[in-house]
């Protein structure tokens, strides 16, 4: 088990390297570089402009700047003084959390990821929730109300949801709950965005904002819902094949006990695989929702940095990603393998 | 068991019967004759490739996109409303008379248009040397009653101009000057417009305007302008129409009509027209144009809204189609090289392939077309250069199982060259895969370019795509819910049809279903 994990863990190190390397060449080879924007300043003299230059190393051999993005520069005698004095960088390097400074709000990159990790992780799961919550249910019993009314609706709406796309979706839900249907104040039944009520100072506790949260959750796990519930819908038939589900029936059990405490169980198996896609969806689609419930999470901090050019902030975010996607996969992995005693660990 | 080996018998020969001389793509078009969901999918794709390739045929014939605008508030016409806005009937126009006409929004909203009417006789114009007539009218509906002082005199030259209503004739001095729109009648009540450098000259008839909307809907847009007429040439049998626009709910361009002859065309917001009538009875309308239906409405710059569609449907459409056939030849060419050759090949592919599909999709997409900042045709590029992997995938795996069948082992056993064994039995067998994955791209294609355009990326305004069409959505939830609806209904049914399409495809290539 161990070795499997181990082995799982370097095969994902490969791919990493691969997104650092993409995410490098991207920034580098765009127009200008990375700090054009920096070097811009009209007071700048040409002198100023070559030491801010050789400072940020931006004149060095681009596979010594990737390595120096990757690893810091604190090991390497750098000539970088108005004295002249040789002396040590600064930079710690990604692998050991360093992103830098974003151009924009001055501060370290990892505090303001930080400080916005709390809103989407708490959108994110809610997402997840809502979508295997819903989904799950919906599959089974599509699965065992096979070709019925419930099961032919239910996946045409699966369809659906696959083909609207989902800031629409975040529109017409807005423009139907914060507008058109009107409460007794006269304002929509449900806010039109943000996380908590503006009028306070500070975020509630989750339980007295959850009609800020009910939205933009719908509008997240749509996608997930629709997902899991064909999924299940899928692996329960395949498991109602199956002989020991027949054999529980011979023996004369009820149709309830066999559907959910023989088939169901081991439909939910297959599940675990879903986790890693499941993390990706929600946070590639964490970028729409958040922007347009203004919600203050990194998706909506990540395209606040796209717009600016916010270079550290933009990298920081594609090698956040990726290790979450990858950590996401690794994790259905492992976890389907113990669920699973079928699968072997080789 | 022997009764069993039977029907095992009989069905081969009834699937025999069924297969003989067809090949692959016969019975899959024999299949698809049978899907009408397909069909009729395949029927709405076709009707919007068309609506979109004639959208610029159309648009002249029915629609007519004006892209003018006097103002950024101006013209909502909502679904089935037509531009008409107002009928005047019976206006008896005396000789030696002036008219003016001042349209202007009245009702909470400002919604409706309503006017002042002014019928002034020539004889009741000043006729002493070196000085002009001034007339104030209120045009704005949710304003109080105001006075307007001239020069900053302590006295009002008019007072107590209430909403919906002119004063009575002043006389001022010719020359330049500055009319303060006050509050009440005291001289040091609140200021609601200055209006500086008012010239008026001799034998014209100056007609002030305080119009627009105070702060309480939305911006305040309050504004005051004089606008002068000539009134020397009001001779025997003729009146004079002077039409003012100030209504901003009225659309941009307003005509005069006297029974069914347009005398005045085109008056901006904010502008004024005259004209010589013939004394008598007439009935004016007050239109646009052409006083024609919008089926969708327009937008919030007059444009209309189904014209817009259909160009935007221009724009998505072909930038899915174009992308889609970069990224399905790339994922093709590269899926085959992988499956056929595996090894290091299919490593390295594999390696880049599972690293870019660690990204989202739209995160890549995005930082790389802020960098860029592609035009239409880049975008193109873009997306096609980025979506190949999923096909790049499929293709792959089929390869992979395609390689070990019999044909193709025999085919190298007799030396077939690799590029024939590709060519020749690989691809064919993989045409089913490739226009299901395709239907299926240009789908994916279209939300991903909608999502990047309604981001403020991709297609940007004035050209139109379905997404950039929604970006400011947020602003017209109250004033104009059609803007939101249709654009997003547009994708929607596009994406869906293409979904509809692919699996309907993918079911009539699979030789193993019947029906």
């Amino acid at each position: 088990m161990v070795k499997y994990i181990a082995r799982r863990l370097v095969q994902a190190i490969p791919t990493l390297l691969g997104i650092t390397i993409l995410t490098f060449i991207i920034m580098t080879a765009a127009p200008g570089g990375p700090t054009a924007a920096l070097l811009l300043d009209q007071n700048l003299t040409p002198q100023d402009r070559e030491r801010i230059a050789d400072q940020l190393g931006v004149n060095d051999p681009m596979p010594i700047q990737y390595l120096r993005w990757l690893i810091g520069d604190d090991w390497e005698l750098r000539v970088r003084d108005n004295s002249g004095e040789p002396k040590y960088g600064t930079r710690l390097g990604i692998l050991r959390l360093d992103f830098g400074h974003s151009f924009v709000a001055n501060r370290r990159v990892l505090d303001l990821f930080v400080e916005r990790l709390g809103a989407t992780l708490e959108l994110g799961i809610a997402a997840l929730l809502f979508g295997v919550l819903l989904g799950v249910p919906i599959g089974i019993i599509s699965a065992v109300l096979r070709g019925s009314l419930f099961d032919n609706s239910m996946r045409v709406l699966a369809v659906i949801i696959n083909a609207v796309p989902n800031f629409w979706l975040g529109l017409m839900l807005i423009l139907l709950f914060g507008v058109i249907i009107k409460g007794p104040d006269n304002r929509g039944v449900l806010p039109m965005g943000s996380r908590c009520p503006t009028t306070l100072e500070s975020c509630p506790p989750l339980t007295e904002r959850l009609n800020h949260l009910l939205l933009p959750m719908i509008v997240l796990g749509g996608g997930g819902l629709a997902a899991y519930s064909r999924y299940l819908r899928a692996s329960m038939l395949d498991v109602i094949g199956q002989d020991y589900i027949r054999t529980a029936r011979a023996k004369g059990l009820k149709g309830r006990t066999v559907w959910f405490a023989h088939g169901a169980r081991n439909a939910l198996i297959p599940l675990a695989t879903f986790l890693g896609p499941a993390i990706a969806g929600v946070w590639g689609g964490a970028f729409i929702t958040e922007q347009i419930f203004s919600w203050p999470g990194i998706g909506r901090l990540t395209l606040q940095s796209i717009n600016a050019l916010d270079y550290p902030m933009v990298m920081a975010v594609t090698v956040f990603s990726a290790v979450a996607t990858i950590l996401g996969f690794i994790l259905s992995d492992i976890l389907y393998a113990l669920i699973d005693p079928r699968i072997r660990f080789n | 068991m022997a009764v069993r080996t039977d029907v095992v018998k009989l069905k081969e020969q009834e699937d025999e019967k069924y297969y003989a001389g067809q090949s692959l793509l016969q019975l899959a078009l024999r299949r698809l004759r049978r899907d009408k969901l397909t069909l009729l999918a395949m029927a709405v794709v076709l009707v919007l490739i068309l609506l979109s390739v004639f959208a610029p045929i159309i648009e002249q014939n029915i629609l007519q996109v004006s892209f003018s605008r006097t103002d950024p508030n101006n013209a909502f016409i909502p679904p089935g409303g037509t531009a008409r806005i107002i009928y005047l009937p019976d206006n008896r126009y005396r000789t030696q008379g002036l008219n003016v006409v001042v349209l202007f929004d009245r009702g909470a909203g400002g919604r409706e248009v309503g006017e002042v009417h002014l019928d002034i006789q020539a004889r009741q114009l000043t006729t002493k040397p070196g000085m002009a007539d001034l007339l104030v009218a209120h045009a704005s509906f949710d304003t109080p009653s105001f006075s307007v002082f001239l020069n900053d005199e302590p006295r009002a030259i008019v007072a107590r101009v209430g909403v919906n209503s002119a004063s009575s004739l002043a006389e001022i001095p010719v020359g330049t000057h500055t009319l303060t729109f006050r509050r009440g009648t005291a001289a040091d009540g609140e200021v609601l417009y200055t209006l500086r450098d008012v010239e008026i000259t001799p034998q014209t008839l100056t007609t002030a305007v305080l119009f627009g909307r105070s702060a309480g809907d939305g911006e305040a847009v309050l504004q005051a302008k004089a606008f002068s007429v000539n009134s020397r040439d009001l001779v025997e049998d003729t009146a004079r129409l002077h039409v003012i626009h100030t209504s901003l709910s009225a659309p941009r361009l307003v005509d005069v009509r006297i029974l069914d002859e347009v005398r005045i065309s085109n008056i901006p917001y904010g502008e004024s027209a005259s004209t010589i009538v013939q004394r008598g009875l007439f009935t004016t309308g007050i239109s646009d144009a052409n006083g024609r239906t919008y089926i969708l409405g327009t937008d919030d710059l007059g444009r209309d809204h189904l014209a817009r569609l259909l160009y935007a449907g221009q724009i998505s459409l072909s930038i899915a189609f174009a992308a889609a056939i970069i990224s399905v030849s790339i994922g093709v060419t590269m899926g085959i090289i992988a499956g056929f050759y595996s090894g290091l090949i299919d490593d390295a592919i594999n390696w880049v392939i599972t690293t870019v599909s660690s990204l989202p999709t739209l995160l890549l997409l995005l930082i790389i077309v802020a960098l860029l900042n592609p035009g239409p045709g880049a975008l193109i590029l873009v997306l096609g250069f980025l979506g190949w992997f999923g096909v790049c995938r499929l293709v792959r795996g089929e390869t992979y199982s395609i390689r070990a069948r019999e044909y193709v082992v025999s085919a190298r056993a007799i030396g077939a060259p690799v590029s024939r064994i590709m060519l020749v039995h690989v691809m064919p067998n993989l045409l089913s895969v490739v226009i299901v994955a395709m239907a299926l791209d240009i789908g994916n294609l279209i939300l991903v370019e909608s999502a990047l355009s309604f981001l403020g990326f991709g297609i940007k305004p004035p050209a139109a795509s379905w997404g950039n069409m929604l970006s400011n959505a947020q602003t017209f939830f109250t004033k104009g819910a059609h803007l939101v609806v249709f654009p997003g209904l547009m994708i929607t049914i596009t994406v869906l049809c293409l979904y509809i399409i692919g699996d309907g495809l993918r079911d009539a290539f699979d030789p193993t279903l019947k029906n």
